[in-house]
């Protein structure tokens, strides 16, 4: 579902508040019209009781995909999975140590009453997402932490790469992630730093040549090329996440058309001297007036990163950052991103790490941030008729990831409160629009 | 009181009067400068000299208040004008080139030195004072000259220390090393701070400065002061050597050079230098007599037994047994690690031996627990009827729990779960305790009391042959009920297949285990281990198969987490490990 069919059903959710309707009549209203008898539904609770939070997002999305609708009971239970009962679904929870719980026609009528009372809501799930990863066809010396939550969950999910980007495929798909990329050409700017390195010379090469094939000058311009498709994507009603530098460096590319912002490593020419001036913010989701990195010496792009990891003197500590508590009713899609069992987490560096207030636009909301600090953690804002969601940071469960650790195993970390937060991305875009009352 | 003592009195009041005013200006002036009053204090100090021109104190108050006045040029006149009545007072010659050198007049610090040695030509502290000023500064190579300069005045081994410092200064350890070795050889008691300078040489420079410490070149205090460097370099059995060689004729100063070598060796952990010291020991107890040298052997026999050098340690620990009355009480303590050791290099029946001889001296921890090892050893060996006999001596629950082993490998099952479980679940170490655990629960479901093939197979797996044991549980395992220990067996055979990768033996195992009883507690077990043998042996699909249908039929198996996250492995879900 895009993001204007979802409009229309956060639209009616709010209607059907606003008319007092009573529990009763919800159950077995058109609200839920699935759903007939109550003792064929099954719980899945997301709250401290669940043995596997992130196993728990691929059973409910294995349920859609085999045609099943369910409901996502927003606040109630930290985010917990309503769908009807089958075997299929209890096979699959079993094997994946997933905690289920069956309800009983009263219990449902219980379940429907708390949230009618409360800051919760109900928001029908019917389609899993097609789900898009932009990530190299060779595999990059850092973990990625989507991808590694989604394999841990079981979603499936296609690689995408610039030729697929260019050649129109993203409109195949209805969610699409960015992670540890950047969309300046610079190649993280660890070109100095890692100078000499087999990947890094690897990943040099297969770029310089990619670009060449698909007819750029160079590999910025084909970044940036790349960065347009995306925005384009967003605007025609898809759904992007993106985490750790692949925010910061995308926003730079779009905002850079015509402006060279790379250094002279990457395209032979020099930055710019007054690159920043010369930004146009217009195009962009998140950020404006931002004062780019001139050192090609440090791994860092510009002022939009409040922590600047790799920027000695500017260097600032993690802290923990806390998620906003929205209006369920009001604000069903921030409430959506939010759901976590956890309502602080521990914080985690990235590349970019966090956003500095100071840079967001108007109108951008904040999902998360830490409390007076100068930046905040993740953010979420429309863009035509879709939606974009930037979390900073590079891996929830390994706060300083260098290049070359190994990745995270999550079946260490299977109740992990920061990679909730990217799964709960991935099921954002299954919410089915709801009828309106008549 | 007669008229004499009448006159003499007025005289020792002024006296101490005098005495009592000095001191508390001095205490005055201290304590005025330790406020910040610098002027009230130089008057203070200032007053002093006017009564004491050798006033030490005071002279020093002055240089440090005028230090920090920046005013030091005035010091220059008090001093100069001190020396016009004491020419030869070394103190103030000191002030006096320390003010030059602060001011950074070095010609006037020159000017100050010669004096210096005219009046005072015999001395060598004007040339010490002269160099140190100049190697405050950074110069030591003209401190080295003024060094040298004073010792062709006055002879060959004056001022050997201090060039010696200078030398090892400037990065040249064979200079440093000759003027040491002549140092030491004038005065041995230059050894430690001979040892201090030259011990940080880089590792290239070692040998080189060691020539005029060792043969030919270098010889007595010379050959003991290498001796010592070589422990610092943690070459002590060289060190050993070189020391032995050069130890000096008379017993006292000999025990000083070897007391000075042993403690150089306890700093260093190597056996290397345990091995030196328990030589040195030795030697030092041969020199001393009664229970010095009792002491001096025991402390051998524990330093051989540190390095491993049981010979050492029995030969120390015989000549004290010579003497029991002369025994110290802890030697006890050494020969237990000395009986440990000789476990650990296989010599049971010479480690029992002693340990019958001594245990009578050692503490009651140490009986307990070399028993045990005893025990141990010999079951490992499988003499099982020799662990018995010296551990049933014993009712520590760690000795239970070995006498359990030994009754299981004797096939007497219904003894060895007794034993075990009489000794808890605490005794010995945690990874032993939980393999106890798991063989106990395995000959619960077996409903012989007796099956000596099985402690057999088990004695066998325990002394590392595997694939003997494999084929012999699988020999006692068909001979069981499917039910009664058929299964369990099977599967523990199975899983030592598996683990060993004796694949082609572990499947067959495996499916008989699950064969003969599909329900029982070793089912899951089994289906882990064929999954893992399916992994291994690139069937995945199998091994998924397997995996799914342990987690939905085995629900509560303690195995569940585990097939969950092999399930994981095989599909990609998580990194393999």
């Amino acid at each position: 579902m895009r993001r204007r069919e979802f409009l229309g059903a956060a639209a009616a959710t709010l209607v059907g508040t606003s008319e007092g309707r009573n529990v009763g009549r919800e159950v077995s209203g058109s609200s839920v019209p699935p759903f007939r008898h109550a003792a064929d539904f099954l719980l899945i609770p997301m709250d401290n009781r669940q043995s596997d939070h992130l196993k728990a997002y691929g059973v409910a999305y294995r349920a859609l995909q085999r045609g099943a609708a369910g409901e996502w009971l927003l606040n109630y239970r930290a985010g917990s999975f309503l769908l009807p009962a089958d075997s299929a679904l209890q096979r699959d929870a079993a094997l994946r140590g997933v905690t289920l719980e069956t309800l009983s026609g009263a219990d449902l009528l219980n379940v429907r009453g708390e949230i009618h009372a409360n800051n919760m809501d109900s928001i029908p799930l019917e389609k899993a997402p097609k789900v898009a990863v932009y990530a190299p066809p060779a595999a990059a010396p850092w973990d990625d932490a989507v991808t590694m939550a989604l394999q841990y969950a079981g979603i499936e999910y296609d690689t995408l790469w610039d030729p697929e980007v260019i050649a129109g495929r993203l409109a195949e798909y209805e969610w699409l992630h960015l992670h540890h990329e950047d969309f300046t050409g610079q190649y993280s700017k660890f070109y100095l730093t890692y100078s000499g390195t087999a990947w890094l010379a690897r990943i040099v090469r297969e770029n310089v040549q990619l670009s060449r094939t698909l007819g750029f000058d160079s590999v910025a311009a084909l970044k940036k090329g790349v960065a347009r498709y995306i925005r384009g994507f967003v605007e025609e009603g898809g759904f992007l996440f993106a985490m750790c530098t692949a925010t910061e460096t995308l926003e730079i590319a779009l905002a850079a058309e015509g402006v060279d912002v790379a250094a002279q490593y990457s395209d032979g020419t020099p930055m710019d001297s007054q690159a920043s001036a010369q930004l146009n913010w217009n195009r962009t989701f998140a950020f404006r007036d931002v004062e780019l990195e001139r050192s090609a010496a440090i791994a860092s792009f510009s002022n939009i990163d409040g922590h600047q990891v790799n920027n000695p003197g500017r260097r600032q500590p993690l802290g923990a950052f806390q998620l906003f508590n929205f209006s369920a009713k009001i604000d069903p899609v921030p409430t959506m991103l939010v759901q976590c069992h956890r309502n602080v987490i521990s914080d985690f560096y990235g590349l970019t790490t966090s956003f500095s207030r100071s840079t967001l636009k108007p109108g951008v909301t904040v999902l998360g941030e830490e409390p007076g600090a100068s930046w905040v953690k993740y953010i979420h804002g429309d863009f035509g008729d879709g939606t974009w969601t930037f979390l900073g940071g590079h891996d929830p469960e390994d706060p300083q990831h260098q290049i070359g650790d190994p990745p995270t195993d999550l079946s260490l970390y299977p109740n992990s409160p920061g990679y909730r937060l990217i799964l709960n991305n991935v099921l954002f875009p299954a919410a089915q629009k709801r009828e309106l009352k008549t | 009181m007669d008229g004499r003592n009448a006159r003499v009195l007025p005289a020792v009041i002024v006296l101490v009067v005098g005495s009592t005013s000095l001191a508390a200006q001095q205490v005055d002036g201290t304590e005025l400068e330790r406020r910040g009053l610098y002027e009230e204090a130089l008057g203070a100090y200032r007053q002093v000299l006017q009564t004491d021109r050798t006033n030490v104190t005071a002279w020093l108050g002055l240089e440090r208040v005028l230090g920090q006045m920046n005013r030091l040029e005035s010091l220059i006149s008090l001093v100069d004008s001190a020396l016009t009545e004491l020419p030869e007072d070394r103190f103030l010659r000191e002030i006096q080139l320390r003010a030059w050198s602060s001011l950074e007049r070095m010609d006037s610090l020159e000017a100050a030195a010669i004096r210096w040695i005219q009046v005072a030509p015999e001395s060598d502290d004007p040339y010490r004072q002269w160099a140190f000023a100049l190697a405050r500064r950074g110069d030591h190579d003209r401190a080295i000259t003024i060094l040298a300069e004073g010792r062709a005045q006055l002879g060959d081994t004056v001022l050997a220390s201090e060039l010696a410092r200078m030398f090892a200064s400037t990065g040249d350890w064979p200079a440093a090393a000759r003027e040491w070795a002549a140092a030491v050889t004038k005065n041995e008691s230059y050894s430690m701070s001979a040892v201090a300078s030259l011990r940080d040489a880089p590792t290239w420079a070692r040998d080189p400065l060691l020539r005029p410490l060792t043969p030919p070149e270098g010889d007595g205090a010379a050959n003991r002061l290498g001796a010592e460097l070589l422990v610092t370099w943690d070459r002590a059995e060289e060190g050993w050597t070189l020391l032995d060689s050069s130890l000096p004729g008379s017993s006292r100063q000999a025990a000083a050079a070897l007391e000075r070598f042993i403690e150089r060796t306890r700093r260093m952990g190597s056996a290397d230098a345990a091995r030196a010291r328990g030589y040195a020991l030795e030697r030092l107890a041969e020199l001393s007599t009664g229970q010095e040298a009792e002491r001096a052997r025991l402390e051998a026999a524990q330093a051989f037994a540190d390095a491993g050098e049981l010979g050492g340690a029995r030969r120390m620990l015989e000549r004290l047994a010579e003497v029991p009355a002369a025994t110290p009480s802890d030697a006890g303590e050494a020969m237990a690690t000395v009986i440990r050791v000789t476990i650990e290099l296989g010599r049971i029946d010479e480690a029992q031996q002693r340990f019958q001889v001594w245990q009578d001296r050692m503490g009651a921890d140490d009986v307990e627990d070399l028993r045990r090892h005893l025990g141990r050893a010999w079951i490992e060996r499988g003499e099982l009827a020799r662990a018995e006999e010296i551990l049933s001596s014993d009712t520590s629950i760690g000795s239970l729990a070995l006498l359990g082993w030994v009754r299981l490998y004797l096939g007497d099952l219904r003894a060895a779960a007794e034993l075990f479980r009489a000794a808890g679940p605490f005794a010995l170490s945690r990874e032993e305790a939980t393999h106890r655990t798991g063989v106990l629960a395995l000959i619960q479901r077996i409903e012989a009391d007796s099956v000596p093939g099985l402690g057999s197979a088990l004695l066998t797996l325990a002394q590392g042959d595997t694939a003997s044991a494999v084929e012999r549980l699988d020999d006692v395992a068909r001979r069981m009920p499917p039910e009664g220990g058929r299964a369990e067996l099977l599967t523990r055979a199975g899983e030592l297949a598996v683990a060993s990768g004796l694949y082609s033996d572990a499947e067959p195992l495996l499916l008989g285990a699950l064969s003969a009883d599909s329900a029982g507690p070793a089912a899951p077990v089994a289906e882990y281990a064929l999954a893992v043998l399916f992994t291994r042996t690139e069937r995945p699909d199998r091994a998924k198969q397997t995996l799914e249908h342990l987690i939905l039929t085995y629900t509560d198996s303690a195995v569940v987490p585990d097939a969950r996250r092999l399930l994981d492995q095989i599909s990609g879900a998580i990194p393999k490990s």
